[in-house]
């Protein structure tokens, strides 16, 4: 293969080069490796830990991959060279990628665990290996994204990225970058103020995944999360309306953004109201509240009357 | 002798390794590099709004930009490697200076000891549609009587002690309020008068907690509390409201003089959460969560209202009436789910998910009405009122990787559940109470390809032939396909697409509800030499959605089809790029849609940004907001808003 064998030659090269300048890294990686790994432990006061057979530490890595390990103690990932837990503890780049003696012998990507080079599934084993008990991750086998195997590594930049936590792109830029529909839908006039930073698609979506449509996140243990701002929609209300309490929000509302005031799935109150209330007697909503005059304008829009559609503290009919 | 010395070198050397390793070891991991970072950008600007033009209250209720000077964009990140108390702080914050949207956000912390998150938005929502709820529209009032202007804040707070530790600690507090004016209307027999309103409320919620982190298993135990609170105040005082109504009723013109109604909600409730995530084997994943919560609410409300009205039970005509009426309602709820994820064999995962959602809502009401009829008329109202709710889930998906790239995967769903709500006023047919079913078995398929990471696709696939739904228009006989698929031509240049269409049917002969819906969206990503010359970035939707559903037309009761349908083009392209030693960032977007309410929304902009000198630069804008309703053609506004400032980067 061409493409292997100039990657040899590109990799041997490098390494004659950091021969011949003798670099004080080297000497200090050998001096390190040969004498005091082994008797680190032995010495009073020091905490130095003796990395299994086959993994090198991180400061090998550095010496081809500079630019990945040069700025990575900024990264919450430094915690696989520095932290304590499990059986990170200095072992840093190879925490993930695996043991790396064989790589380095050979300048061979195979002997190594390329993320490039692995399926979606492996990626992501390798991730929840640390990470399946976050607290973010607690719905991902409701979500459709793990169910399609979407990997890690399509959102998150694992060596560094300024977007918090490890995205490689601006959140709502990068959830649009798949989403386009939604993305289209913030262009509607009545919308979620997301272009003007107000909003983001993580204040109302778990994109790991969740129990709820549209992983949805819940607010206050399972309360959906439009209320936590719409705190006034909430209640319990001594009279609800039924729908708002046994449907989502979404039966109404078009979240994301609507040609029609208020986000309404319809451009007419009267409508989206009379769409339930049409006298059926196989579901919910059953016969219209009452004998309106639906051909005189004040009738032609409920909640003109009808002012607390959401639930009422005080009126069965929900009229204040 | 030589062997001495030699020996003594040796040794040397062998000191001089473990002091070099110590320390190195020492610096690794006690103390990490010593360093100082700041970085921090901060976008100043004075704003103009010309040339505006049309509704001022559709263009507040959509764009609402006003004048003067804001403060655009401020960022700042220190990072301080082995602070005493803080190892980075990083503050942003958006659009302050009288903007109608503006966030902040602090977040600090030391490495392994603490962290500390802070976030505030403040929304000002204003909406005063003049066709929204508004009967006089015909009569040339622009006046919506569903109007608000209102602020909405929402701050969070949240403390985590020890974060990568076995046990870790949290508490958070959350505040959301809402606060302003409206206009929201009085109702009586006959007729209905628009009145203004006064908004308060606010939400407070306390929580704390514990995770433990051990290697394999995870816990979430949580608790929290929350209290609430609502004031609203009605009035009216300013001489004669006729209302909506120009006709009288049962021979008198019912006419409000003044109006006091007063709302008093107080709310408390405490709600846990307890969350147990394993991974005993690499080949078995599950989570289980449990959640209780059990808010309730207090009422309070009173209202005395003058003028000419009429007690149409009574057929008696009254000029003064009074109310006053206490409430309560209390929610407990419960919800919980399971699932599992076995790895029976390398190529096979079974990924099984169960969810149940309960509540019931008990509440109870006592009014009393006296209306100045002659003889005065007293009323006590006792009424009781529950909801009740049950929703179940249960899901299981096999998927397979058929090849290293090539995912399939196929399952089913079923959802259950019952519900019991209050019955319509009009209880002809359904009889006291209204009970709902909810059965659905949903077949599932997907698939999903990669390849490298230059092309991934993933389709997925769900029909059901529907049993029960709770409501007319609820999910019943659909069939919903997704497409996804993102294809990088180059490294600079991505494309994506999807589809997405939903089939839903409801052939029950007394609802008989269609629904069709279609979106097909392309986009495009291209930054070629990582952006430095140029990069251009255009999307496209087509998204259509047509409903149909037999309704009853008051007051007959004649069966009349209502159809709804909404067809339009959105889409946005950006381009930028540099010019000398200017930047220019070209571009906008647009939303036209068709059908049941024709609206053309344009979005166009121009930005620029210069150096001055060093860290400092300019930056200007224009941007145009150009709104049209066919049918409402009085909300049309339009308007140009500049925009001038500076820009400092450290």
């Amino acid at each position: 293969m061409p493409g292997e064998r100039n990657l040899r030659v590109r990799l041997a090269s490098r390494r004659r080069q950091l021969t011949v300048a003798f670099d004080r890294r080297i000497i200090r990686w050998f001096v390190t490796v040969v004498f005091a790994i082994p008797l680190a432990p032995f010495v009073e006061g020091q905490d130095a830990i003796a990395l299994p057979d086959g993994y090198v530490g991180m400061e090998m890595c550095g010496l081809c991959h500079e630019d990945i390990t040069a700025d990575f103690q900024d990264n919450p990932h430094s915690l696989l060279e520095t932290g304590r837990h499990r059986e990170w503890n200095g072992r840093g780049c190879e925490a993930c990628h695996g043991a790396g003696a064989e790589h380095v012998e050979t300048i061979e990507v195979d002997k190594i665990f390329s993320f490039q080079a692995a399926t979606g599934d492996q990626i992501n084993q390798s991730c929840l290996a640390c990470h399946a008990g976050d607290e973010t991750h607690r719905g991902r086998s409701f979500g459709s994204h793990g169910r399609n195997g979407l990997d890690c590594t399509s959102c998150h930049a694992v060596h560094q990225s300024r977007e918090k936590p490890l995205l490689v792109s601006e959140s709502n830029k990068l959830c649009s970058s798949c989403h386009v529909s939604e993305r289209a839908a913030f262009n509607r006039p009545f919308r979620h103020r997301l272009q003007e930073n107000a909003v983001g698609c993580v204040d109302c979506h778990n994109p790991h995944g969740g129990s709820s449509p549209g992983k949805a996140r819940r607010f206050a243990a399972n309360e959906p999360s439009c209320v936590k701002c719409h705190a006034d929609k909430r209640g319990p209300f001594p009279f609800e309306h039924a729908p708002v309490k046994l449907e989502p929000c979404t039966s109404c509302h078009e979240p994301h953004g609507s040609t029609n005031p208020r986000m309404l799935v319809r451009h007419n109150v009267g409508q989206l109201c009379l769409e339930c209330h049409a006298g059926s007697m196989s579901t919910l909503g059953g016969v219209p509240p009452a004998f309106h005059d639906l051909r005189s304008a004040r009738f032609q829009n409920c909640t003109v009357c009808h002012s607390k559609i959401h639930g009422s503290f005080i009126n069965r009919d929900l009229l204040r | 002798m030589k062997d001495l010395v030699r020996w003594c070198s040796q040794l040397a050397v062998l000191g001089t390794a473990l002091a070099v390793a110590g320390g190195m070891r020492a610096q690794e991991i006690a103390s990490p590099i010593e360093e100082q970072k700041l970085t921090a950008e901060i976008d100043v600007r004075n704003r103009f709004v010309e040339g505006a033009g049309g509704s001022r209250e559709t263009y507040r209720s959509i764009v609402n930009l006003g004048e003067g000077p804001r403060l655009f964009d401020g960022q700042l990140r220190f990072r301080n490697a082995g602070g005493k108390y803080a190892d980075r702080l990083e503050a942003s914050g958006y659009s302050w200076g009288g903007d109608p949207y503006n966030t902040a956000r602090v977040e600090f912390g030391r490495q392994d000891v603490y962290k500390f998150r802070f976030d505030y938005r403040n929304a000002t929502y204003f909406n005063a549609l003049p066709s929204f709820a508004n009967p006089l529209l015909a009569e040339g009032l622009l006046l919506s009587q569903r109007s608000l202007d209102i602020n909405r804040r929402q701050a969070d707070a949240e403390l985590e002690v020890k974060p990568n530790s076995v046990i870790s600690p949290f508490v958070a507090f959350s505040h959301a309020s809402g606060f302003g004016n409206g206009i929201t209307t009085f109702v009586t027999d006959g007729n209905e008068f628009p009145v203004a309103t006064g908004l308060n409320d606010s939400l407070n919620t306390v929580r704390g907690g514990v995770r433990i982190n051990l290697k394999r298993w995870n816990f979430t135990l949580e608790q929290g509390r929350m209290t609430f609170e609502d004031e609203q105040q009605v009035f009216f005082g300013a001489g004669r409201n006729r209302g909506n109504r120009r006709t009288s009723f049962l021979g008198r013109h019912v006419i409000l003089d003044d109006l006091n109604q007063s709302y008093e909600a107080e709310g408390k409730g405490t709600f846990n959460r307890a969350v147990v995530q394993g991974r005993p084997w690499e080949l078995l994943t599950f989570t289980g969560q449990f959640l209780y919560s059990q808010p309730s609410v207090d009422v309070r409300y009173n209202h005395a209202a003058n003028g000419d009205f009429v007690l149409s039970r009574a057929v008696a005509a009254f000029t003064g009436q009074f109310e006053e009426s206490l409430g309560d309602a209390q929610r407990p709820h419960s919800s919980g789910s399971w699932s599992t994820e076995i790895r029976p064999h390398r190529a096979v995962r079974i990924v099984q998910s169960w969810y149940t959602d309960r509540f019931h809502i008990s509440a109870g009401s006592l009014t009393g009405q006296t209306f100045n009829t002659a003889p005065e008329t007293s009323v006590e109202l006792r009424t009781f009122d529950r909801l009740v709710m049950n929703y179940n889930q249960h899901q299981v998906d096999v998927i397979y990787d058929a090849y290293p790239r090539v995912s399939l995967r196929g399952g089913h769903r079923y959802v259950w559940g019952d519900a019991r709500v209050r019955e319509s006023t009009l209880n002809l047919f359904t009889g006291p109470g209204n009970r709902g079913e909810l059965r659905r078995h949903v077949g599932l398929a997907g698939a999903s390809f990669r390849v490298r990471r230059k092309w991934s696709a993933t389709f997925d696939f769900e029909a059901s032939p529907g049993d029960e739904t709770f409501f007319r228009t609820g999910l019943m006989d659909y069939r919903k396909a997704k497409i996804r698929t993102r294809y990088r031509l180059h490294p600079s240049f991505t494309l994506a697409g999807s589809f997405f269409l939903l089939h839903n049917d409801n052939p029950a002969p007394d609802i008989d509800f269609e629904l069709r819906s279609r979106q097909a969206s392309l986009s495009l990503f291209w930054t070629p030499d990582q952006g430095r010359r140029f990069t251009v970035l255009a999307d496209y939707t087509r998204a259509t959605l047509e409903t149909g559903i037999p309704i009853l037309s008051l007051p007959f009761f004649r069966r009349q089809g209502a159809r709804y349908r909404d067809r339009g083009h959105h889409g946005s392209v950006f381009a930028e790029t540099q010019i000398g030693g200017v930047r220019l960032r070209l571009g906008g977007s647009l939303s036209i849609t068709s059908g049941s309410r024709p609206t053309r929304f344009y979005q166009p902009q121009l930005r620029l940004t210069g150096p001055i000198r060093g860290k400092l630069s300019w930056v200007g804008e224009w941007r145009w907001f150009g709104f049209n309703e066919e049918f409402f053609s009085h909300e049309n506004f339009r308007a140009q808003v500049f925009s001038a400032g500076f820009r400092f980067r450290l």
